[in-house]
């Protein structure tokens, strides 16, 4: 942020803190998540109770994929490949069907139900999951090759 | 600040940006931002950038004074 003029910290600081914030941003993400599964499973809160942690959550979420795809970043290790976002868009919607069959054997103690719970929600989340990737991924590769381009001038 | 010494150095050689950056491994964006001086490179990459370029650190990344 440039609201003030002096610096107090020297380029070998600055990359320190730059490291401490990254790892504090996934801290914050991760809890945030821990917190959502803790106030559903354990004390049994209603969905709308954690609607605020969902919320910053899901901004989080926006702020970092939007971020990445303006500077033509996917991922540190991971190729934006349709392999890969299958197998991305799997395991979230693995995880998403759990946590809703959970959820829902726990209010209803209905074990079919619970059952096809786990089997739309894993359907429909990595259908969608796989979509938005794939859009995503367009995204990227479009904004990547803007970037990648050599304007005519840069060579004079 | 731009550095333009590096712009003309590598003009000299006739190498593109794209070509300079797949020979020293990073993106055409930073080649770029390191011409127009948007972006400090590492000590690392201002060798390797000499190297491609047969030149010093002082030819291409020495401040000058005034």
């Amino acid at each position: 942020m440039k609201w003030f003029k002096n610096n107090n910290l020297d380029e070998m600081q600055e990359l320190n803190l730059l490291k401490l914030e990254s790892r504090g941003f996934w801290i914050g993400f991760f809890g945030l998540a821990l917190v959502i599964a803790v106030q559903t499973f354990v004390y049994g809160r209603d969905v709308n109770i954690t609607l605020g942690e969902s919320a910053v959550l899901f901004f989080m979420g926006i702020y970092l994929t939007g971020g990445c795809i303006r500077n033509g970043i996917w991922d540190r290790h991971l190729p934006a490949t349709p392999t890969v976002n299958l197998g991305a868009s799997l395991l979230a919607a693995l995880i998403t069907a759990l946590y809703n069959s959970i959820y829902c054997y726990k209010n209803y103690q209905n074990a079919p139900g619970a059952f096809i719970t786990f089997g739309i929600s894993f359907l429909l989340v990595s259908v969608v999951l796989f979509a938005m990737l794939s859009v995503i991924t367009a995204l990227y590769h479009k904004k990547k090759r803007q970037l990648e381009e050599e304007k005519p001038d840069e060579n004079k | 600040m731009k550095n333009l010494r590096l712009k003309l150095a590598r003009m000299e050689k006739d190498i593109s940006q794209t070509e300079l950056a797949r020979r020293v491994g990073v993106t055409r964006q930073t080649i770029g931002m390191v011409e127009s001086g948007d972006y400090n490179p590492t000590l690392n990459l201002c060798i390797q950038i000499c190297k491609e370029l047969g030149k010093t650190l002082n030819d291409l990344f020495w401040e000058e004074d005034g």
